[in-house]
Formats: C-alpha cells, sequence, structure tokens
C-alpha cells in the first residue's frame, strides 16, 4: 500500500502539485488522470522522490519513504519511467537484468537466481523471444514491454508508471494495462487514456492544476459531470460490460485554445 | 514471482562467452604489442630478447644474452613509455566511456570536462615561467595534473550553481571553463615572449610520449588501475545511468551525488594520463564507440574491453609514430587524430545512417 499526504511540489513560484493526497490500496491499481500539465507526472516522481517534495509525506506499507535507502527503497517501489533511446543501448536482455541490481552488492554479479527471475519476468511480459536485440532497435510497445519487465524483475511489490500506453496503438495499450492489471503488485499508472482509467483501474484521483478535484472508483469519478468543467469538452457515458466508456465531442461554439490565444493577441 | 524455472535464452549465454573470448584476444594482443613496441626503435631488438631482459629486471633468473646498451635501452627508455602508453590508452578509453554515460551521448569525449584545457595551462605555465620547478623531474607533469585538477574544481563547481547537476550543466560548464583556461594558456604564451618556449608548449599539446620515464609510471599507473576497479565497481550504476537519471534513481542510485562522484574519478584519471602524455586526441571518443559494438552497452564488460582496446591503440599508434618519419618523432595527438577521424566518420555512417 502507498499512501501519501498532503503532497506539495513547487517549482520555483508555480505550485505543480498542491496538497495531494494519494492512497493505493494493496494489490490494486490506482489511476491519475487529468489534462495536460495537471501534475500528474510531477506527483509520480514527488512519490518516489525523484523530484524533492515542498511538503507532504510518503509511506509504503506504513513505513516513511524517507526513511528509507534509496536501496532500501528501490527493493519496494519499481517504475516504468518514459525512456527515450540514448544511443548507447543495452540489449533487452540487460536492461531487464538491471532491475535485480537493487538486491546485488557492488562486489556481486548476477548469479543463476537472477537469470531466473530475469528470463521468467521477460516471459511474463511476453518479451523473451527479445533477450538479445538492443533496446534502441525495438518499437514502442516492445520496450514499453521490456521495461515492464524489468520492474517485474525488481520483485519490488509497488511498481510506479508514467503513461506506459503512450505511443502505443489500440491492441498493445490493452495488452499492457491487462497486463498490469493482473499483476500481484500496487500499481500507480499515470493516464492520459479516461477509458483505459475506467477499464483498468480499481481506483482514479483526478488531477486539476495540481489539486485534486475527484478521487474514487472510476465508475463514480469517470462522468461527465466531473469531468467536463476539468477538460472543457462534451462528453457522453455509456456502459460497455459494466464498465463506463466515454465519448467525447468538441464543444461547438467553444473557441479553441488557439482562436483564443490569435484573439487576445489582437 | 517465477512458477516454472525458465533459464536465460541460449543466445544471451552464447553472447556472453563471445565477450569473454573477445576480451582474451584483446589481451593477447596487448601483451604482443607490448613486447613487439618495446623492440621497435632505431636500435631493434628481437622479442625474445626483450622478454629476457624484462624478466631479468623483475628477478627472474635468465642467462644474459644481451649488451649493456641493449639492456638500457629496453629497461631505461623504451619500458616506461611503452607502459606509460598503455595506461594512457587505458584512461582515456575508459573515461571516455564513463563520460558518454554521463551525458548520455555517444559522441562525448573525456576533455569536454574542461580537463585537457586545465592540464595545458599548468604545462605552460611550468615551460614557460618554471612553475612548479621544485618539483624536480616530475615538474611538467605535476604542474600539468595540478591544472587539471583545478579545472576539475572550476568545471564541478561551475556546474552546481544554482541547482542539481544533470547533464547540460556539466557540459555547458566543461566547454566554459575550458574557453577560459585556453584564453589563459594563449595568454601564457603572449606573455613570455618565448619563441622555443611557445614551440615546447605547442609541442606539448600535441601529444607525445617521448618524455616517457619512470618517474611518470606510478602516477598514471595507479589512477588508471584505481578508476578501473572503481567504475568496475559501479558499472551497473553507470548502465543505469546511461538509460536515464530516473531509472537510475529507481534503481537505488542518486543520479546527482553519482554523476559527480564519477566525474571526479574520470575528471582524475584523465587529469593523470594527460599530465604524463600531453592531449592526445580521439582515443577517448573512439575507442568507446568500437568496444560497445565489439561486446555491447554493458559496462561490466565494456569498460575492460575499452582498456585493453584504448591500451593496445596507443602503443601501436606510439611505435608508428616513432618509426613512420625516423628518425624524427611524429607527435602522437596528431597520428591519433588521422587514424581517429576515418574511423569516427565510419562508425558515425553505421550508427545513424539507418
Amino acid at each position: 500500500m502507498i499512501v501519501a499526504e498532503r503532497l506539495t511540489v513547487r517549482y520555483g513560484r508555480t505550485v505543480a502539485v498542491d496538497a495531494v493526497d494519494v492512497v493505493a490500496p494493496t494489490g490494486g491499481v490506482l489511476g491519475l488522470i487529468g489534462p495536460n500539465g495537471s501534475g500528474k507526472t510531477t506527483t509520480l516522481k514527488a512519490i518516489l522522490g525523484s523530484v524533492p517534495r515542498d511538503g507532504g509525506r510518503v509511506e509504503i506499507d506504513g513505513e516513511p519513504v524517507d526513511a528509507l535507502s534509496p536501496t532500501a527503497r528501490a527493493q519496494r517501489v519499481a517504475v516504468v519511467a518514459q525512456e527515450e533511446p540514448s544511443g548507447l543501448p543495452l540489449t533487452a536482455w540487460d536492461s531487464v537484468l538491471l532491475g535485480r541490481s537493487p538486491r546485488l552488492s557492488a562486489w556481486r554479479s548476477y548469479g543463476e537466481n537472477d537469470h531466473e527471475i530475469a528470463a521468467a519476468s521477460m516471459e511474463r511480459a511476453g518479451v523473451l523471444h527479445l533477450a538479445h536485440r538492443s533496446v534502441d532497435d525495438l518499437s514502442g510497445g516492445e520496450r514499453q514491454r521490456v521495461l515492464i519487465a524489468r520492474a517485474l524483475a525488481q520483485e519490488a511489490g509497488h511498481i510506479l508508471m508514467d503513461e506506459p500506453t503512450n505511443h502505443l496503438d489500440v491492441r498493445y495499450q490493452h495488452e499492457v494495462l491487462s497486463l498490469v492489471a493482473g499483476l500481484p503488485a500496487t500499481v500507480i499508472v499515470v493516464l492520459h487514456d479516461l477509458n483505459l482509467a475506467a477499464r483498468y483501474c480499481d481506483e482514479v484521483v483526478l488531477l486539476e492544476r495540481g489539486k485534486v478535484v475527484a478521487a474514487g472508483h472510476p465508475g463514480d469519478v469517470l462522468v461527465p459531470e466531473v469531468l467536463e468543467p476539468v477538460y472543457e469538452i462534451d462528453m457522453r457515458r455509456v456502459d460497455v460490460d459494466g464498465v463506463p466508456q466515454l465519448i467525447f465531442s468538441p464543444r461547438r461554439h467553444a473557441k479553441t485554445a488557439t482562436a483564443q490565444v490569435v484573439e487576445e493577441r489582437r | 514471482m517465477a512458477a516454472q524455472t525458465i533459464a536465460a535464452p541460449v543466445i544471451v549465454t552464447r553472447g556472453r562467452r563471445q565477450q569473454l573470448w573477445v576480451l582474451v584476444a584483446l589481451s593477447a594482443g596487448v601483451l604482443a604489442a607490448t613486447v613487439i613496441a618495446v623492440g621497435v626503435g632505431p636500435v631493434a631488438i628481437a622479442p625474445v630478447e626483450v622478454v629476457r631482459i624484462v624478466a631479468s629486471h623483475i628477478g627472474i633468473d635468465v642467462s644474459q644474452t644481451w649488451t649493456a646498451a641493449q639492456d638500457s635501452i629496453v629497461w631505461l627508455i623504451r619500458l616506461p613509455r611503452v607502459l606509460i602508453g598503455l595506461a594512457v590508452g587505458a584512461a582515456l578509453a575508459i573515461s571516455g566511456v564513463v563520460v558518454q554515460a554521463l551525458v548520455r551521448n555517444p559522441l562525448a569525449d573525456p576533455y569536454l570536462l574542461g580537463i585537457s584545457s586545465g592540464a595545458s595551462t599548468g604545462a605552460a605555465a611550468s615551460i614557460l615561467f618554471g612553475v612548479g620547478s621544485s618539483l624536480g623531474a616530475i615538474a611538467l607533469t605535476g604542474s600539468a595534473f595540478i591544472g587539471a585538477l583545478v579545472a576539475v574544481a572550476l568545471v564541478l563547481s561551475v556546474a552546481r550553481i544554482g541547482g542539481r547537476l544533470i547533464t547540460s550543466r556539466l557540459v555547458f560548464a566543461g566547454i566554459a571553463v575550458g574557453f577560459a583556461l585556453t584564453a589563459a594558456t594563449n595568454f601564457l604564451v603572449f606573455a613570455s615572449e618565448s619563441r622555443d618556449g611557445a614551440r615546447a608548449v605547442m609541442f606539448w599539446m600535441l601529444g607525445s610520449l617521448a618524455q616517457s620515464r619512470w618517474t611518470s609510471v606510478p602516477l598514471v599507473v595507479v589512477a588508471v588501475l584505481a578508476a578501473s576497479v572503481v567504475l568496475v565497481l559501479w558499472s551497473r550504476r553507470l548502465d543505469a545511468l546511461a538509460i536515464g537519471d530516473d531509472t537510475a534513481h529507481a534503481l537505488g542510485a542518486n543520479p546527482t551525488r553519482f554523476r559527480a562522484t564519477a566525474a571526479l574519478v574520470v575528471s582524475l584519471t584523465v587529469a593523470a594520463a594527460v599530465a604524463v602524455s600531453g592531449l592526445i586526441g580521439f582515443v577517448g571518443l573512439v575507442v568507446p564507440h568500437i568496444a560497445r559494438r565489439l561486446v555491447g552497452g554493458r559496462h561490466r564488460i565494456l569498460l575492460p574491453t575499452a582498456a585493453l582496446l584504448g591500451a593496445l591503440l596507443l602503443v601501436s599508434a606510439d611505435m608508428l609514430a616513432r618509426i613512420l618519419f625516423a628518425p624524427r618523432e611524429l607527435p602522437l595527438g596528431i597520428l591519433t587524430a588521422l587514424i581517429g577521424t576515418p574511423l569516427l566518420i565510419a562508425l558515425v555512417r553505421r550508427s545513424f545512417g539507418r
């Protein structure tokens, strides 16, 4: 279980994340949703501590995250971040094996056990056949699944994911998220796609300008009355197989952001 | 999590074996190049004789079949030169590997951190104004080393002004300090009004192993050995940092602190190398690329591969520099640039041409 209370992050004078509460239940998937610039990714980074918090606290299974050494934290929390090709690529296999590093001292090299766990994680993520390929040469979907395999190899019990469906086509979006939903781990995932959040998240937290607007079961949060003022777009909700799905239609009389800027300049 | 045991894919284990063979082959190459390089010169000495002379000096009992002149040529002149060549080549190569990971750019070079400019300033001060003459035989090396250390301190502190040590800050600080120190060197040359001095500074900057003596051997050999051990121990962190700061953090590292510490280790290594050999370009840029093509990007295997390859390349280049225009010696920096440029162009075409 991950509990974050009154998280606050400032970038200079801008408050990017403003007293945000996030409670991810053990074994569940919590979705962080909200428009661009609402503070989803910053919230995720503040939970992990990769951006400094200006307020608030985070507990992982009841222990304050600040009391954990970086290695102890890495043994409990894995991350699937956005990784850009670096031009200095590892093979998929070596990239997944790195997930074992928080459990090894600098003097130890990978053992048989680490190899078995890495192979099993890749098998589970469906990328074992890509083991020898360079990560930079993989397609977006393949690379994302390699990152998930690394997080699995970390055996952390908690996984933070930053838009894992970015750049993926529809099939891979569902493949990746159903893989995530089936994991025996507590997951916090940043998602842009509200319909994916509706289908795969047990809880969602809706952010707007760094503040929580709504939080709870997707069926309760993902309703037009809550979402329309935040996203400034008209939507209709239909329930498909008991899962809420949203259909969007641009506001006919509303000005687009670009049109507004052009007008203001005049 | 692993319900059933799944072994590592065969193709992966086979790749690992190939990597070991690369290391074995390179080690043999380095050994052979060392013996040949000691033998080559105005007085040619057969490889067997070279081995026997060296053996006699390290306490192995061999019957003497060589002259006293051969003995001093091998032991006093050529062996320190070749040893320094090996260490400098290895130092530049592993530093290149690490700097490329630290700034996450395969076209980065160890001199990017401003070290070379600092060493040049120190060397110029010593050559032109006798700075550090109290150090005696190692005056030039010592003041170049101190100049490099000053550059490192400046770069790291400039990079930290007003924020975290991120990649772009490190590169920027390196470039800024580099320009300032190059200006300082040029000013020293201008101020000295000594033509011979200016020429000596220029030759130093072109890079050469001609001044190699036993007195300089410990500095660079200890530096490169210590750095190799430390960096290999950090190899998984380097892997993670090469992927990204977020990944490194997620895997239990502090990317900012680690980048600063690793930059310091690399800087000290390069400072030691530059202090004894002047500025030898391209080794730190090209060797990491070739090594990556041979064994991939995993630092635990990449670092020793690059070290051996760098040592091999530099000793071979120095051998060529000695014989191409004999009795004159071609400055080593010119030769490594001549060999390195086409190699680099070919590598860039293959890496980015797709």
